[in-house]
């Protein structure tokens, strides 16, 4: 049993960081990075298996290759930096017989890094224990079950992040099977020679050729690997960016994001970001990524990640067009322009159009979906989101319902409830029959506690997700399709939107407040909760209470363990009526008080996509 | 008037927004002009003047002169080179002025708008038409001509020449335009890029040399104000801001200006003499009312208090507030229905309106205090007014700060709310000159602060930020509470000089003590060098010594 194994990941573009992480073991390292996943797995048992990532992004790229990592009786896990908002890296076991043998394990934080070293008392697979540390550090065991994958060729590290159920094997096959099943259902082979034959007809192939390597074909966004949503996201988003624009330029063997004279982010010749580096990217106002030269679509890839990430990307006329970005991003991309950026509203719409393009075009999962229906499978459905919609006004309700018609991107379904009347009255039923929606009624007298309520619509809801909307509010019809993708990149329980935009009638003046989002937190607006179900029948739904049900919800997510997370605020109007029409607990003082900007009557950002009063001007707070 | 289509709305001084201004020559007037000009008849430029403005290019029928004498002797007869329609009006006996000459004029002008015009201008030949441009797109504008100085003496051109000039469009090369000196205004038309940006302030350049204006608007806030014997033009400029005007200068309407300018002269003496009248009647001016606790003719700020269906105490509380204020030109107008109260016989302490009754008798004696039965609709000519209800009182600095704050931003109306009730309660800061021009320019029926926002501009904030604060937890600081504060933080500030003095001698201490050990340690390295390290080094280095080959063998190790 030899002493030591190293295995590294993440250093190709810091190469003197390896050695100031780990000082206590001088290599030989295994570069993971550029493993073959063809190479057979270790055999022999060693003492200790130490695996360094630069980033937990790069450790989730390590995870499917975990078969690499032979056995051990102390495992190490070396994460050099992590960004901010990540949680800590304390294993979630499952069901894994390793950790029954476990006799000591320490986390200890080093510097913005972790060092997490587990002694067992017999060796135990080194791969499933690093997979346990991603689960409890990124939150849930999210990983695409479906298709199950199998890997060929040095280039398909970075195609499955964050996977490890998946087979690893050679170019030339053959895929190992399971207990009475196929090995997986689909393979990813990058090669320079695709037409090299694949021996097991029971199994799609899917060729991809090495990114810096030319094209054949015409390009298209599923010939680049995916952005790992779970890692580069718009997490950590900063409203206020103050920073210069920075460029993106070449340098030996790779490319660098610069502000003047600092370089901000080193980034590898393969184009790949990582959560550390967008955390670094966070106080320039935007990108340019102008006359740099980057072969086949590596380019394409540093857009992809950047966007996704939410940070602006200014482009020159001829890098919009290229067709590995997708449609939907190059035609986000043609709108950005260094004048936009200036402000910090505009700004930020930007940054929402180019994350949502981004993620919905290179994300890991529609990038399998899509290639797993090229393939041929065919794949469940995506999840369904059910509309709680409850009012006691019945004038509100064709208002409320259009705001639920508007929605795109998204399956929907609505649970309408009324509260204190019956839909067999003048003007409810006339716009429950023109609706399109799928309408689920629940009638209850209006003597109900509002929550018991609640708890009766979501009872007869079908959807993954509930979604809790109010009656007299404004919603952009992206609303429900962003919280799904929030709830995707950040992996909580509960996400919700902030109430930034608040149109205060009484005073026909809307303004907008600041209140920190993309950011785990304890508190969202009422009215854009969106739970998962089954985080919902945990705690047990809403207390049977008339008012603050809300609220309630969300403290008993968190005491259940679940995580809160708040989102961008530019789909969400909050309507504040008159006192005498509603009980408000907030004056309308409370809401003047820390405003950002302000606009005469009733003003909808262009992510509303609604006509505001036509007012010239708006107002921002002296600085 | 203009044309009965919608008025452009000028945001603050910004004409910029007016759009196809036509170029000269190229369109079609309608409106008719009244060039007044007030003279001594002493001068020997006005036959000049009379003669550049007989061959201007706008239309003759549309344009009349009104030459009023407001000489010591009358003038005998008018030159003869003059437009065709060209009137002589004489003061009566005993009145004069440079104020009371341009109001007779005016009285007399037949013309849609009135120019006023100094004697001693040479006028471009398309002088009249470049101001009159501009009457054309809006009622409200005042349009500064663009006159330069030059050192000229008159009496070397003849009205003959100035007129054949100007037929020919060559006034310009009457004189060597090198040796002419711009206006004074001129350096504040670059600054603002030509008044765009120029704000509230705009009016403090309007200069009566040659600037016209719309008739209605003149007659609207009263014509010149009599009582001024100079600096009349800008105390109208003032008021004409009130009224809602915007002033657009315009460079094409060129002049030459013979003899230079008083102001230019003699500046100190203008300014000396000017002063102590434009204090008085220009509440914008600050600088001209820096001594506290002291009246002026026209308040900063008028403060509006509703009597009715409020206490005494309420009231008490708000109006003393507002006296407070370390803004001192604040007055006070107390709305209520004052001519209910009759005199008739009634019990003193069971009185139905006592609390008015007490609100009335309370104020009796203050000047700077007015009961109002019905608010009017302006307080023009004061700059501000302020709504603020009973029971909330001001803090002695708000007022300044909100007038500072919605000058800075050019706030039209700013509503600070105090309270929600079933309606929310609040205050509210007006600019008159946003008003008036909101009034200009409004549809019938539209939202008048509608029509504010797009002029100036609306805001909400809390009054708290502001320091309105119900009268309950109402202080006022009086001047022994802030002389007492003064000496606690002088004291305090001699105490915290003394630590830093003390801190600094520290410092320098410290770093004569660096400088003493680094010295020492250098003379122990000399010492350790000289004892120590010579002779271990002389032994050591022996050995090498003796292997050198040519050293002499036979000595050594052996």
């Amino acid at each position: 049993m030899s002493a030591t194994w190293g295995g590294c990941v993440g250093f190709g573009s810091h190469p003197a960081l390896l050695g100031r992480v780990c000082e206590d073991f001088d290599g030989p390292w295994t570069v993971l990075d550029g493993a073959d996943p063809g190479e057979s797995p270790p055999q022999e048992a060693v003492e200790r298996a130490v695996i360094a990532a630069r980033t937990p992004a790069d450790l989730r790229r390590a995870m499917p290759f975990g078969a690499l990592v032979p056995d051990a009786t102390r495992v190490c896990v070396l994460i050099a930096e992590a960004p901010p908002w990540a949680a800590q890296p304390l294993p979630v076991a499952g069901q894994s017989a390793a950790w029954h043998l476990l006799a000591d394990l320490r986390i200890v934080r080093r510097r913005r890094g972790w060092h997490i070293e587990a002694a067992f008392s017999g060796p135990v697979p080194g791969g499933e224990v690093l997979a346990h540390i991603l689960y409890g550090m990124l939150g849930g065991r999210r990983h695409m079950a479906q298709p199950v994958v199998g890997l060929a060729g040095e280039g398909a590290f970075g195609w499955r992040p964050g996977d490890p159920n998946v087979v690893l094997t050679g170019v030339g096959g053959p895929v190992a099977d399971r207990r009475d099943a196929p090995g997986c259902d689909l393979v990813l082979r990058v090669t320079e020679h695709p037409a090299r034959p694949w021996p097991d007809g029971r199994i799609p192939v899917a060729d991809r050729t090495p990114l810096t390597s030319a094209l054949d074909g015409p390009a298209h966004p599923d010939l680049l690997p995916p952005v790992d949503e779970t890692v580069v996201n718009p997490i950590g988003f900063r409203q206020n960016a103050r920073g210069p624009v920075a460029t993106l330029a070449g340098r030996a063997g790779g490319f660098s994001i610069t502000s003047g004279l600092d370089e901000l982010v080193r980034l590898p010749a393969s184009g790949e970001l990582t959560d550390v580096d967008v955390a670094r990217l966070r106080d320039v106002v935007g990108v340019a990524v102008q006359g740099v030269e980057a072969a086949g679509l590596v380019r394409a890839r540093i857009v992809a990640g950047l966007a996704a990430a939410g940070i602006p990307v200014i482009m020159g006329g001829d890098g919009i067009g290229d067709p590995a970005l997708g449609a939907e991003l190059s035609d986000v991309l043609a709108t950005v322009g260094e004048d936009e950026l200036t402000s910090e509203l505009r700004r930020e719409e930007i940054s929402v159009r180019l994350r949502r393009a981004a993620l919905r075009t290179h994300g890991a999962i529609p990038r399998w979906r899509n290639i797993a229906v090229s393939a041929g499978l065919s794949l469940p459905h995506e999840p369904p989101v059910s509309v709680l919609l409850c009012t006691r006004r019945k004038d509100m309700v064709p208002f409320a319902l259009e705001q639920m018609e508007r929605q795109r991107g998204v399956r929907a379904e609505v649970i309408l409830g009324l509260h204190g009347f019956s839909a067999r009255e003048a003007g409810v039923q006339g716009a429950i029959a023109d609706s399109s929606l799928r309408i689920t009624l629940v009638e209850a007298a209006a003597g109900v506690p509002f929550g018991e309520l609640l708890n009766r619509m979501a009872a007869v809801a079908s959807g993954s997700f509930l979604a809790k909307v109010d009656d007299d509010d404004w919603y952009g019809p992206d609303h429900l399709a962003d919280l799904l993708l929030a709830q995707l990149y950040s992996g909580a329980e509960l996400v919700g939107a902030a109430a930034e935009f608040v149109y205060l009638e009484p005073i026909n003046t809307t303004v907008r407040r600041r209140l920190g989002t993309e950011r785990f937190t304890s508190l969202v607006a009422g009215g854009t909760i969106l739970v998962t179900r089954e985080m919902f029948e945990t705690v047990g739904g809403f207390r049977p209470i008339a008012t603050t049900e809300d609220g309630q919800l969300l403290e008993s997510v968190e005491a259940a363990g679940g995580r809160i997370y708040r989102t961008h605020g530019l789909n969400y109007v909050l309507r504040r009526r008159h006192s005498r029409a509603h009980t408000w607990r907030h004056p309308v003082q409370a809401f003047l008080k820390s405003y950002q900007e302000q606009w005469r009557g009733l003003h909808f950002n262009h992510l509303m996509e609604s006509a505001s009063t036509p007012h010239v001007g708006y107002w921002r707070q002296e600085p | 008037m203009t044309s009965p289509t919608r008025q452009p709305r000028i945001p603050a001084n910004d004409h910029g927004v007016i759009e196809d201004v036509p170029e000269l020559g190229e369109w079609t007037p309608r409106l008719s002009v009244s060039v007044v000009i007030p003279t001594s008849g002493s001068g020997e430029t006005l036959p000049l003047t009379l003669a550049s403005l007989a061959a201007q290019t706008y239309p003759r029928h549309l344009l009349e002169v009104i030459v009023v004498d407001d000489g010591e002797r009358p003038m005998a007869w008018l030159p003869v080179i003059r437009p065709e329609r060209t009137r002589l009006i004489r003061p009566e006996a005993g009145r004069w002025g440079k104020a009371y000459a341009c109001n007779l004029g005016a009285a007399a002008a037949e013309g849609d708008v009135v120019h006023w015009l100094d004697d001693d201008l040479v006028l471009f030949h398309e002088h009249i038409e470049a101001h009159m441009r501009w009457h054309h797109l809006a009622g409200y504008l005042v349009v500064l001509g663009h006159p330069r100085s030059v050192e000229t003496d008159p009496s070397e051109l003849s009205a003959s020449e100035v007129l054949v000039a100007a037929e020919a469009g060559a006034v310009a090369k009457l004189v060597h335009e090198e040796d002419s000196t711009p206006q004074w205004t001129e350096k504040r038309w670059s600054r603002t890029s030509d008044l765009r940006t120029a704000g509230v302030d705009a009016f403090s350049v309007h200069v009566g040399a040659t600037s016209s204006l719309p008739a209605e608007l003149l007659r609207a806030v009263g014509g010149m104000d009599e009582s001024l014997p100079l600096g009349e033009d800008t105390e109208l400029g003032y008021r004409l801001a009130q009224a809602g005007a915007v002033f657009v200068p315009d460079r094409a309407a060129r002049a030459w200006h013979l003899g230079g300018s008083t102001v230019m002269r003699r500046e100190p003496e203008v300014k000396r003499h000017n002063w102590p009248y434009l204090g008085e009647r220009v509440p914008s001016f600050r600088w001209l009312r820096r001594s506290p606790g002291r009246g002026y003719r026209v308040p900063y700020v008028e403060a509006v208090v509703d009597a009715r269906d409020a206490s005494l105490e309420e009231v008490r509380a708000t109006v003393d507030g507002l006296l407070a204020s370390w803004t001192p030109d604040v007055s006070v107008r107390i709305t209520g229905p004052w001519s209910r109260l009759g005199d008739g016989r009634r019990a003193p302490l069971d009185d139905s309106d006592l609390d008015l009754r007490l609100i009335g008798a309370g104020y009796e004696g203050d000047p700077r205090v007015t009961l109002t039965e019905d608010l009017p609709e302006s307080c023009f000519p004061t700059p501000f007014r302020f709504h603020c209800p009973a029971g909330w009182v001001p803090g002695q600095a708000a007022l300044g700060r909100l007038v500072a704050f919605a000058d800075r931003n050019t706030l039209g109306v700013l509503s600070l709310a105090l309270d929600e009730r079933d309606e929310v309660v609040h205050a509210r800061l007006e600019r008159t000159a946003a008003l008036s021009r909101a009034r200009l320019v409004a549809e019938p029926g539209e939202d008048l602060d509608d029509v504010i926002h797009e002029v100036f501009g609306t805001l909400w904030d809390v009054g708290e930020k502001w320091g309105i604060v119900r009268s309950e937890s109402a202080t006022t600081v009086s001047p022994e509470r802030l002389q007492a504060e003064l000496e606690k933080c002088r004291a305090r500030s001699l105490v915290l000089q003394d630590r830093a003095n003390r801190w600094r001698r520290q410092a320098t201490r410290g770093q004569a003590t660096r400088r003493r050990w680094r010295h020492a340690s250098r003379r122990v390295t000399r010492i350790l060098m000289r004892r120590v390290a010579r002779p271990v080094m002389r032994r050591v280095a022996r050995p090498v010594e003796l292997r050198m080959p040519w050293a002499a063998s036979g000595r050594g190790r052996s």
